[in-house]
């Protein structure tokens, strides 16, 4: 009888994950003791602190490769890079919560926020279907009640819309899971490889049911309805975290399943529904950008259209697709945030710059604001001097290689749409004020706000000009 | 992979300076324009011109050729191998960054004076300096997605200084509809580089040259109609011209600059940096050629029924353009450049003289309202008198040589329709210019003549003061800056205009074919059966039809003398196709513009019903959680989400079934 | 096998019936059925702990609770007498594609062997699973949760807690959460005002 089966380097290996499960215990306990004056400052200096500490706790396991608690979490470059985007995101959304939000409920909304990123990182490890499923759980769970975290009526409807639809996509995801189990025998990815599954159609259900969940989180075209309400109704921080850590978790996921859990040969077979909705997507998330007034819903049809650009580098299944996603995730993570973040930034308690009529004549009271939120917006148009465009320009180089053109050619045709509805965010911006209806506001940004508009505008810089190349990335998948 | 770099790799220090001077003083004019005050003008004018001094000292660079490779390149950084970026100095090259800082010092001056008492003048710098830099930016890359970056820059200073006066609401219409339009370049541009990458795995002009051969055809006539589609939006040739008309709400020097002389040319530099693609595909160079000879058509008939000053030198621009880009196209790359150095100088001459006789008037644009100005300004009539002698390639001024290179050239390359378009155009030049000239200084004042008289319908449409430009009404309030910071550069350009023809004189062993030794591929030309003196004798011929009709309806006795009347009716008869400019402006805006606005109200209708809103609001009212959730559950919108949802699930599972049932 | 149709008609009848009953109350009922022909699937799969817990945990804890929630929160809620809505014409065809394709999946299936290796490939300790007596003994099930899964465990405490809290928080509508006594009593007495005020907020 093994008594401890577990080591040090089993513990090391969730390490990040519990570090930022003690910081939101000591963001509530803090709660309980501090004054209310620094009890907001207090939740986010914490929760900061932690989101570094799991930062540097994921890059000690960079390269280091173990299959930890029985091949439950795998370590390794892949599994690293995703914690850090999903240290990104949560850092980036925490530092908005400095401005925005109850500062009676901020104890709670910024534990919610750490446990959330714990599933999530545990997702970006997983490589046993158990983990995937609690992770996707324990992230989704957490997000419900940020949603509804806010005093507004859309924001409670946006958590309810969130908990059913999630909860049908969960089952689906849940009922090809237990195909997947009953085809394999065993919950392990790894095993999902063998080649006797490629003729077995409990294998070939169970993944279109397990894809069927994943395309729900990702919010791709059919199951994609959710996106755009829920985004509207949360309040400004959490939607910015949703667009990012929840689809590098799933896209984690997939990208585990697609490069390592597919029995050989079967890839382009298994996944090519996927491919259809990403393409799919990549017009439809475009097209749905034309209509919107909020920027929210904006940014949510925009993420849309994203994970379509994202799987398009994917879909060839090449070691190249994947560096290049990665690299495109990242470069999307910057800019989604810094234009998050800049939203937040012109927001009092009434969430102005969810709005786009709030950008009326920004540029001229704010020019800065105004410049780096040209350059996001740029930048997720895909427009030239950004990371947006050279992740795309390498994105339809490997869709040319790996016989996915039609893809390519459905990127190319999504991006010409979006111009549209980025430049109308620009527009509004430099043009003058029309009326003077609404409040010319030039209350004081807090420089916490400063700060993440600015690291957000060096990231998205730093990756034109010094891209992240996780060469090492795909040995390290297994 | 071997990547080819186009020039002699080196450290060249003031090529980097060349390029980064002018980004300097929009950084300065810009951060420091409430200190700098009226000195930002000449701080903006200094980086120019001493951009424009590096330029010449870096003559020898660009010259250079060792073993068959011309030019300088100077590395910048690194990225991934076939992603690197750096600067190219080739003797094309040298030719736009010598007109962009020569005649933008000069402009730039000019604006000194123009844009004096304007309550942005330091911002107004800093733009023009912007657009200087992001001009270098486009010229001097060594790849495409350098180009692209210079493109968009230009773009977006354009678009700036278009709506620089941006309380006018006309100004604010156009700057819109230059930016659309020249969105749909870019993303042509995109689509190009996209299928440039994927074929050679690199964005360097190098390699995407050196591979021209191995494209398969449909994929490189592909790439050409993408960068085709780029340079029609930004040199304004048909059908994505209209919105360079437009762009003259902005201030008289930036038409000149931007709209003339340097920026609608890049798409002549753009096809004429590809010419090793467009020489292997013959579909791209008669598209091409086809386009720039309809565009020089249709731009000088439109020319001919304008009546508002800048608009006609608009017009003429365009068709000047069809000129280079129907050069270029075709294959005649020396003779299209060649027209494009000679247009840059008289062309801005000829803005800048506008800009006189529009500052004097007191922002009257409107040539029935002028009449009789050459003894009232009689240097501005010099000015307009030597650029319309110019344009219309009067023998001895400088667009007699270049016009004949690109008109001789389409025969060359086995273009007869092309010549004969060429040759009619260069007539119909001589007719409007003129007619210009004559309505302007010939004749007497009309100014105070009732503007109905004159056959103006709309005078609130038609060029009333308030829909000029805004810095002369400052200007009679202040007399600070000399006349002669306005008069100086025109007067400088005059050289250049009358000259710089002189320099292609002597075909194979002119100045002009030895700079550009080695530049362009050399195509098989035929012998045609007109010689080029020949040629040229027709084209004068027809030059001199052209001048004729125009002194016979606006210069001769009677005309002169019954100008008011004579106006009138042709304003009046005006046919509605003329007037309405061929109808483009409206299906543009049907087809681009507002299809956007279309799609966007369709989709927000249909496709996303706006939630949160209605029913659901209502029940969400309820501090209730049960019945919230109850509710919710039963409105239609969650419903038909899950229906969505179950439908997509629907698809899948049909899919796999089949898939796995194999 | 007999008894496996019969349960398993019994599993989707009573399903069907939860999501169709015009009172909450009956949709209760039917889960309850439902998971009480769960349970007894599970026996017959040997799954003897999962049943019992099953049992427990279902019919017992949770659905008492919903029946305690709806009893408390039903009365003077409209739609609840009504029942839910129709579905549109439109699901018809839909349902009837995916039916279809599930039992065409269950016809292939009947003919598939379904693996059942005694060691995965990957060579981590999976324990006998689908062998059949020891596999969902009390025993066995203990060992695997705490050396197999244990991190899906431990996850799972982390989910429990999330949601508590996360209920909590959601909750504060009525009584907000709060850092200090003071505050504490403030809001108390803000509450208790509105209370007096006939606070339907």
């Amino acid at each position: 009888m093994i008594l401890n089966p577990f080591g040090t380097a089993d513990w090391m290996a969730i390490a990040p994950i519990v570090a930022l499960a003690i910081a939101s215990l000591l963001v509530l306990l803090a709660d309980l003791v501090a004054r209310p004056a620094i009890s907001r400052y207090g939740a986010v200096a914490i929760g900061l602190l932690g989101t570094a500490a799991a930062a540097v706790l994921a890059a000690m396991q960079y390269g280091h490769v173990y299959a930890a608690f029985f091949g439950g979490f795998v370590t390794g470059g892949f599994t690293t890079v995703f914690e850090e985007i999903v240290a990104i995101a949560l850092a980036g959304s925490l530092a908005l919560y400095a401005t925005l939000g109850d500062p009676k409920r901020i104890g709670g909304t910024v534990a919610l926020m750490l446990w959330g990123s714990c599933g999530a990182m545990l997702m970006a490890g997983a490589a046993n279907l158990m983990t995937i499923f609690l992770g996707l759980e324990l992230l989704s769970l957490a997000l419900y009640c940020l949603c509804g975290m806010v005093d507004r009526r859309g924001a409670r409807e946006s958590a309810l819309k969130y908990l059913i639809l999630s909860s049908t996509a969960s089952g689906f995801l849940l009922f090809g899971m237990a195909l997947l189990f009953g085809a394999s025998g065993s919950v392990l990815l790894a095993d999902l490889a063998r080649p006797q599954l490629a003729a077995n159609p409990l294998f070939w259900m169970g993944s279109g049911l397990f894809l069927i969940g994943l395309a729900f989180k990702m919010s791709l075209v059919p199951f994609h309805a959710w996106a755009p309400d829920v985004y509207e109704g949360a309040p400004l921080p959490v939607t910015a975290y949703m667009s990012v850590a929840t689809k590098a978790a799933t896209l984690a996921v997939f990208a585990r399943v697609l490069y390592a859990a597919l029995p050989a040969g079967t890839a382009s077979h298994v996944m090519l529904p996927v491919w259809i909705v990403a393409g799919i997507s990549m017009i439809a998330g475009n097209v749905g950008m034309l209509a919107q007034h909020d920027l929210k819903r904006l940014l949510a049809y925009s993420g849309i259209a994203q994970v379509g650009y994202i799987l398009t580098a994917m879909a060839g299944g090449s070691a190249l697709g994947l560096r290049y996603a990665i690299y495109y995730l990242v470069a999307y993570t910057f800019m989604n945030l810094g234009a998050f973040a800049v939203a937040t930034a012109i927001s009092g308690e009434h969430e102005e710059g969810a709005r786009l009529v709030s950008y009326a004549g920004l540029a001229r009271r704010r020019p800065w604001l105004a410049a780096a939120m040209t350059f996001f917006m740029l930048a997720l148009a895909g427009m030239p001097p950004t990371a947006g465009f050279l992740g795309k320009i390498l994105i339809l180089a490997t869709s040319a290689d790996s016989g996915y053109a039609w893809l390519g050619g459905l990127l190319v045709a999504g991006t010409a749409i979006s111009l549209y509805a980025y430049a109308k965010v620009v527009r509004a911006m430099y043009l003058p004020q029309s009326g003077d209806h609404h409040v010319a506001d030039l209350r004081p940004i807090a420089p916490l706000a400063w700060i993440s508009v600015t690291l957000c505008l060096i990231g998205v810089i730093a990756m034109t000009f010094y891209p992240l190349t996780p060469s090492n990335v795909l040995p390290l998948l297994r | 992979m071997i990547h080819h770099v186009m020039g002699n790799d080196g450290t060249y220090p003031l090529l980097i300076a060349l390029w980064l001077l002018p980004l300097l003083g929009a950084i300065l004019c810009w951060g420091f324009g409430p200190w700098l005050k009226a000195r930002a003008g000449w701080l903006a004018s200094a980086l120019v011109g001493a951009s424009f001094v590096l330029a010449v000292l870096s003559w020898g660079a660009g010259t250079q050729s060792v073993g068959g490779t011309l030019g300088a390149h100077q590395s910048l950084l690194s990225w991934i191998p076939g992603f690197d970026f750096g600067l190219l100095l080739d003797p094309l090259a040298l030719l736009w960054v010598f007109v962009i800082t020569g005649v933008g010092a000069l402009i730039h001056l000019y604006s000194i004076g123009y844009m004096d008492g304007d309550a942005a003048f330091a911002r107004f710098f800093a733009y023009m300096n912007f657009f200087v830099f992001a001009m270098l930016t486009l010229v001097l890359s060594d790849n495409f997605v350098g180009l692209l970056i210079g493109w968009g820059l230009v773009g977006l200073a354009s678009y700036f200084l278009i709506g620089f006066w941006f309380f006018k609401p006309s100004a604010v219409a156009a700057a819109r509809k230059a930016f659309v339009l020249n969105v749909v370049g870019d993303v042509g541009i995109m689509f190009a580089i996209f299928l440039i990458v994927a074929n050679v795995h690199s964005i360097g002009f190098g390699d995407a040259f050196a591979a021209a051969g191995s494209y398969a055809t449909p994929t490189l006539f592909l790439i050409c109609l993408g960068l085709f589609v780029g340079a029609a939006a930004k040199s304004a040739q048909v059908p994505l011209h209209t919105w360079l008309p437009d762009a003259m709400e902005g201030p008289t020097p930036v038409s000149a600059l931007i709209h003339a002389a340097t920026m609608v040319t890049a798409g002549v530099y753009l096809i004429a940096r590809c010419a090793p693609l467009w020489s292997v595909n013959a579909d791209a160079q008669m598209l091409v050629g086809t386009i720039g000879g309809l565009t020089a058509l249709l731009g000088a008939i439109l020319g001919c029924a304008q009546w508002d000053i800048k608009r006609i030198l608009a017009y003429s621009t365009m068709s000047q353009i069809g000129y280079m880009i129907m050069g270029v196209g075709v294959g005649a790359y020396e003779g299209g450049v060649a027209h494009f150095f000679t247009h840059a100088f008289f062309k801005a001459q000829l803005f800048l003289g506008s800009g006189l006789i529009i500052h004097a008037l007191a922002n009257e644009q409107d040539i029935r309202r002028m009449g009789g100005l050459a003894k009232k300004l009689p240097y501005a009539f010099v000015v307009m008198l030597v650029g319309v002698l110019a344009i219309c390639g009067t023998p001895g001024f400088s667009a007699f040589f270049s016009k004949d290179m690109i008109i001789y050239g389409t025969l060359q390359h086995g273009h007869p329709w092309l010549y004969a378009v060429g040759i009619l155009t260069a007539g119909l030049t001589a007719y409007y210019m003129l007619r210009l000239l004559f309505v302007t200084f010939l004749g007497s004042y009309r100014g105070a003549v009732d503007p109905s008289d004159l056959g103006i319908r709309h005078p609130e449409l038609a060029g009333l003061p308030s829909d000029g430009d805004p810095a002369p009404q400052d200007a009679t309030a202040h007399h600070h800056a000399p006349a002669w910071i306005m008069n100086l550069p025109v007067g400088i350009l005059i050289v250049p205009s009358i000259f710089a023809g002189w320099l292609m004189f002597g075909g194979a062993n002119s100045p002009w074919a030895h700079f550009f030794a080695g530049q362009f591929p050399v195509p098989n030309v035929v012998v045609p059966p007109i010689s080029e003196g020949a040629t040229s004798a027709i084209v004068f011929a027809c030059v001199l039809v052209g001048a004729a009709v125009a002194a016979a309806r606006y210069a001769s006795k009677g005309a002169l003398a019954d100008a008011v009347a004579r106006l009138r009716s042709e304003s009046v008869r005006m046919p509605a196709l003329l007037s309405n400019r061929f109808y483009f402006d409206a299906a543009i805006d049907a087809l681009c513009v507002r299809s956007a606005q279309l799609a966007g109200t369709f989709f927000g209708r249909v496709a996303d019903p706006h939630v949160i809103d209605g029913t659901v609001r209502e029940a969400a009212i309820s501090a209730r959680w049960m019945g919230t959730l109850m509710r919710s559950l039963q409105t239609g919108l969650l419903r038909a989400y899950a229906l969505i949802l179950v439908f997509g699930a629907a698809c899948f599972i049909v899919y796999y079934a089949l898939a796995g049932g194999r | 096998m007999i008894a496996f149709w019969i349960v398993g008609a019994i599993v989707v009848a009573s399903a069907v019936w939860t999501v169709t009953a015009r009172k909450p109350v009956y949709s209760v009922v039917g889960l309850l059925i439902n998971f009480a022909a769960l349970a007894a699937l599970y026996l017959s799969l040997s799954a003897e702990f999962l049943a019992v817990i099953q049992i427990i945990v279902y019919s017992g804890a949770i659905l008492i609770l919903f029946l305690f929630v709806i009893a408390l929160l039903s009365s003077g809620v409209a739609p609840f007498a009504q029942g839910p809505n129709r579905l549109p014409r439109i699901v018809v065809p839909a349902v009837a594609i995916v039916a279809v394709a599930l039992v065409g999946l269950v016809a292939g299936i009947n003919g598939a062997a379904i693996l059942t290796p005694s060691v995965s490939p990957s060579g981590s300790p999976l324990g006998p699973v689908g062998s059949a007596g020891v596999f969902g003994s009390v025993a066995d099930f203990g060992k695997a949760l705490f050396t197999t899964h244990l991190l899906p465990f431990e996850v799972t405490a982390l989910i429990l807690m999330v949601a508590v809290i996360g209920v909590v928080m959601l909750a504060g509508d009525q009584t907000p959460y709060v850092g200090s006594s003071k505050q504490a009593a403030r809001v108390e007495r803000q509450a208790r005002e509105a209370i007096l005020r006939g606070g339907d907020r």
